[in-house]
């Protein structure tokens, strides 16, 4: 055979090899590609089923693996939380982590026990921490600056060392504990909010947002933009929250806690024509360091925006604006207050059954006359004022945008029974948070304006340089007229004056407006109006003129005799003092405004009015006998508390009911079902929600 | 010359479609790693894949110009710089370690890596070799033994580093370019025996190569370990399907399978481009050698024709062995796929293998003429 022969058989050998070996290979890929089922094995070889075992645990794992994992835990800090002049609240330290594969050891027993003496636990406890999970590695030691500890491995368990290693790790601090703690929040053990700001500005603090784009949107990696990578450690959020008058706040509740043990407080101070939430606090509270030690979910209640409760008085602040913005009333005017008042049968009484006389409509204010109120009102439609309860903010969230926040309740005129108008206008039959009052109370030292009220002052990335300036206030809209603001804040400076009710929250040298408030809560044993427990309360502002910081405080059951005047006032007071000290000149700033929404004109809140009957179609109740004149329970879903009361009050007497009440709100559940014969000295539980 | 026939204008436009396909695919595939690794510049390996293709796009033109029938008068030359290149990465202080092994040669603020470079070196050594004793190929101690024993340093120096992967690849080529060129058949199956009895001593002194093998048999059933890269690549390519994620949406690059842009840069493509990106890629190389093998065919000079022939084998070899090792049907090795994988070495020694079929294809261009 010639060279060139040979060469040519050869070479059809060699192409005839690589034409095997490509279609093989097409095959192997196509089946893979194109067949492969992801979670069945593709053969049950020997091995496999020698190790199926293991493929059982191992299954589901690749698909895991191929989420895309966050980078935030890993590598970068999350942004810091301030206080508005830059007071750390909130920040991340690295800390150096001691994890231990436990695959490698939890075989040997004696490892084991040498490792829990180590580590200062029993066999036992370690045991379980390491079937407690299903992940391979475990944190040992969560603060590693101890190099004993790490020698004393070293040398006890040489063996295993390969099993060992560290992790950087961030750790959240909050340095001032308890101090704001409802309003900071907390964070899950891998940094993600789950409270507070921190779970509502989680995207600005963990920058996650950056992050995800990469993940989700792979093909960013390719035409990426570089500002969205150098923002991947979590920016700064400057609170408006006000340090040292949280401070004074937080010591001011501490000392109103140690005197009355109440069942909680609530204090807000905002800065009228901004909106700024300055401090805001609630007893009890929680230290975010230690919060896998809570034993109570209470004390993680923000009480501030979670709770909603009858206001009381402070609601005839909105009532007075209303007849005063209608202008249904006049300073001239004498309104009588015989001491007790009766409307269908239902008769209304001032606080303590005083008898108030002949007073002015700034008397009836300044003594929170309910009767005065009450006869004022009379002939106020109850759709005008409906409208104004809208206009005021009742009814929804203010919109701050932390976990649990919820709008106090506001029945539609056509769920109003013939008391609702009036128990509305004295703060009865609807419910609000302590967030929303002080915010839409607000209204008369913002001159007629409602605002929103903001807690994030700036956003500053990791260089502390300002990305998002949030430093222009937002009027929702102007509730009432700005000449009807200044006439109801001068009936309220009379509050504070001698004889009106809030004379103990007067303060030498500063005007001073405000309004007390005593709600009655409800009293779990009796099913009626507690007659010892009540909610007091009272919000402020000063200095009346040019109006600067707003404060309400509310004490939950102070026990017997606490009143608005007599238990929150003395406490705004406390707190106003220590602020004008703080403060020794007021600074005063030019307010520019956003945005206006329209009013609740009448066709609005008629509109509104259809749509919240098409959802809550409920007719009028009253006690229906049936042939042999029993009584059949009637169907109180949707009606308040009060309501339910009175449609019962004569059914509770007559059978001797045993009534359980649970919740606050409208009722949604009745032990006794609706048209069910009523029997004596039966159980009745009723429940209620918002 | 001719206008319009200046040069194989397909083989160029391959190269072309490939240096550039390889860059996109290195961008997408490392992307997410340069970004962790390199401070935050996501474009590291790529922009340095871009470099090196452009520094090999000028020597493509450089060999297509020159007189390549003069070069073989410097092949040993180059076979010894080679080798001294090979042994030089293995002294300490010149040689970089990069997890355990010394294949790379720091050259300013690149590093070459001389074992790829000896795939050319051989190449070039057998097709002048075969040339000159095409009538004695037949012997064993003129036709067989001189070959073996440069080839045999070769590989010996390559294992050294270790880099066992790359010395078999060089076996692998030699053999298959000696047995065209026409080497006694029963010398190639002594060759064999003596090949297994030394391939199943060094597995059993580097455990892990045995690892890696177990792994590749095990397969899925400890996606923890061994069979690591393999379970991932197997799982890009599944995910894949017949269409493909899109490009740069491949998911098993950002979690699974580190180095993605290098020996498992397939797995990444057929994970964002699918069945039929995968085949489309595979058919180009098939082109490709289809195009090597017709010039090793039409030239009338054997050196130039061994050239050709050991050029696509090269090719060849390399891309089923990786497409193989990818898609599981090989062990895991390291082998590169030709101009896809990210590796500066690796893609000039490719371009300029093309740069050479090109001068080839240029001379029976002529000879027409």
């Amino acid at each position: 055979m010639s060279f060139e022969k040979k060469i040519e058989f050869r070479l059809k050998i060699i192409l005839f090899l690589f034409c095997c070996f490509v279609l093989l290979l097409i095959i192997n890929l196509s089946k893979m590609m194109l067949f492969s089922n992801l979670n069945e094995p593709e053969e049950d070889t020997l091995l496999e089923r020698l190790t199926k075992e293991e493929k059982k645990k191992t299954a589901k794992l690749p698909l895991n693996i191929i989420k895309p994992k966050e980078i935030s835990s890993i590598t970068l800090p999350r942004g810091m939380i301030y206080a508005r002049n830059l007071e750390k609240l909130a920040f991340s330290v690295k800390k150096k982590i001691l994890v231990l594969d436990k695959r490698k050891v939890i075989e040997d027993k004696g490892a084991v026990a040498i490792l829990s003496e180590i580590l200062n636990t029993t066999y036992e406890e370690l045991n379980k921490k390491f079937h407690s999970t299903n992940r391979n590695w475990i944190e040992l030691v969560d603060d590693l600056d101890d190099e004993k500890l790490l020698d004393e491995i070293r040398r006890r368990l040489k063996k295993y060392e390969n099993a060992f290693a560290f992790q950087t790790k961030y750790k959240r601090v909050y340095p001032h504990k308890n101090f704001l703690s409802h309003i900071i929040g907390y964070v899950s053990r891998d940094n993600r909010g789950l409270y507070g700001i921190e779970a509502a500005a989680d995207d600005v603090l963990s920058g996650r947002n950056a992050k995800n784009k990469i993940f989700q949107e792979p093909i960013g990696i390719l035409f990426y933009d570089k500002k969205i990578l150098s923002s991947f450690s979590g920016s700064n959020v400057v609170l408006t929250i006000d340090f040292n008058i949280q401070q004074i706040v937080e010591q001011e509740l501490d000392l109103i806690q140690s005197y009355y043990h109440p069942k909680s407080i609530t204090c807000i101070v905002m800065r009228p024509k901004t909106g700024e939430i300055l401090a805001l606090a609630n007893r009890p509270d929680f230290d975010p360091n230690e919060v896998n030690k809570i034993t109570d979910p209470e004390v993680l209640r923000n009480y501030a925006i979670s709770d909603w409760y009858e206001p009381g008085s402070t609601q005839k602040i909105v009532t007075a604006a209303l007849l005063v913005n209608e202008d249904l009333v006049d300073d001239s005017k004498i309104i009588n207050c015989p001491g007790r008042y009766k409307i269908y049968e239902h008769t209304y009484h001032c606080f303590n059954k005083v008898t108030h006389g002949d007073q002015t409509f700034a008397q009836v204010i300044a003594n929170s006359c309910n009767i005065g109120i009450i006869k004022l009102v009379a002939n106020v439609p109850k759709n005008l004022i409906y409208k104004y309860l809208l206009n005021f903010g009742y009814g929804i969230t203010t919109g701050l945008g932390l976990i649990g926040e919820r709008a106090g309740a506001v029945k539609p005129p056509e769920r109003w029974s013939g008391l609702s108008k009036y128990s509305i206008s004295i703060g009865q039959e609807i419910t609000v948070t302590a967030l929303q009052l002080i915010n839409s109370l607000m209204v008369i030292p913002n001159g007629g304006a409602l605002l929103q009220p903001r807690l994030i002052k700036e956003i500053r990335d990791d260089n502390n340089n300002v990305v998002i300036s949030n430093d222009t206030p937002i009027i929702i809209r102007q509730a009432i007229s700005e000449k009807t603001a200044k006439r109801v804040s001068r009936y309220l400076m009379e509050v504070i004056e001698s004889g009106g009710t809030g004379q103990k929250a007067k303060i030498k040298g500063i005007a001073v407006a405000g309004k007390t408030g005593t709600a009655q809560t409800i009293d779990q044993q009796t099913g009626g109006y507690s007659k010892e427990d009540s909610i007091a309360s009272f919000f402020g502002y000063f200095p009346e003129d040019k109006p600067e910081y707003a404060i309400l405080v509310i004490v939950n059951q102070a026990g017997k005799g606490a009143s608005g005047g007599l238990t929150a006032a003395p406490a705004f007071k406390n707190i106003a003092v220590r602020i004008l000290e703080y403060k020794e000149n007021y600074p005063v700033s030019d307010i520019k405004t956003a945005k206006v929404a329209p009013i609740y004109e009448n066709d609005d809140y008629i509109e509104i009015n259809k749509r919240e009957n098409a959802l809550k179609n409920k007719n009028t109740v009253d006690i229906r006998l049936d042939r042999e004149k029993n009584h059949l329970m009637p169907d109180l879903t949707g009606k308040s508390k009060r309501e339910c009361l009175n449609i019962l009050s004569e059914i509770l007497k007559e059978y001797n009911i045993n009534l359980k009440i649970e919740g606050a709100g409208y009722l949604y559940y009745q032990s006794i079902k609706p048209n069910n014969i009523i029997k004596k000295e039966q159980t009745l539980i009723l429940k209620f929600r918002g | 010359m001719i206008k319009g026939k200046l040069f194989d204008q397909i083989i160029f436009m391959l190269l072309i479609f490939f240096f550039l396909f390889g860059v996109i695919m290195i961008y997408s595939a490392s992307g997410y790693q340069a970004y962790k690794l390199h401070n935050l510049y996501p474009h590291y390996y790529a922009v340095r894949q871009l470099m090196f293709g452009i520094i090999g796009l000028l020597i493509v033109f450089f060999i297509n110009s020159i007189n390549l029938d003069g070069s073989r008068d410097y092949v040993k030359y180059f076979v010894l710089i080679t080798l001294i290149l090979l042994i030089a990465v293995l002294i300490p202080g010149i040689g970089n370690k990069v997890s355990g092994a010394r294949r790379w040669i720091k050259f300013f603020a690149f590093k070459i890596q001389p074992s790829e470079f000896a795939k050319l070196a051989i190449i070039m050594f057998l097709a002048n070799f075969i040339d000159k004793r095409r009538n004695k190929m037949d012997s064993f101690l003129e036709g067989f033994l001189p070959p073996m024993i440069i080839v045999g340093i070769f590989m010996v120096l390559i294992v050294l580093e270790p880099d066992f992967s790359t010395a078999m690849l060089i076996g692998l080529i030699a053999v298959i370019v000696l047995f065209i060129g026409g080497i006694n058949f029963k010398y190639l199956v002594g060759l064999f025996v003596v090949g297994i009895i030394f391939g199943g001593f060094l597995i059993i002194h580097s455990p892990y190569r045995i690892n890696r093998i177990k792994g590749w048999v095990l397969g899925e059933t400890d996606p923890l370990n061994k069979g690591y890269h393999i379970t991932r690549s197997k799982l890009a390519l599944a995910t894949g399907g017949f269409l493909g994620k899109g490009l740069t949406h491949s998911e098993v690059k950002i979690a699974g399978l580190p180095e993605a842009h290098t020996d498992f840069i397939f797995a990444v493509l057929g994970e964002e481009i699918g069945f039929l990106g995968a085949i489309f890629i595979i058919f180009f190389y098939l082109l490709l050698l289809y195009r090597g093998l017709k010039i090793a065919r039409d030239t009338q000079n054997v050196y130039f024709k061994f050239l050709a022939l050991g050029i696509s084998v090269m090719i060849a070899v390399h891309t089923f062995i990786n497409i193989a090792v990818v898609s599981g049907a090989l062990p895991p090795t390291g082998v590169t796929l030709p101009f896809l994988s990210y590796g500066g070495s690796s893609l000039l020694v490719f371009m300029a293998s093309i740069g050479i079929l090109m001068n080839i294809s240029n001379t029976i261009i002529k000879g027409e003429k």
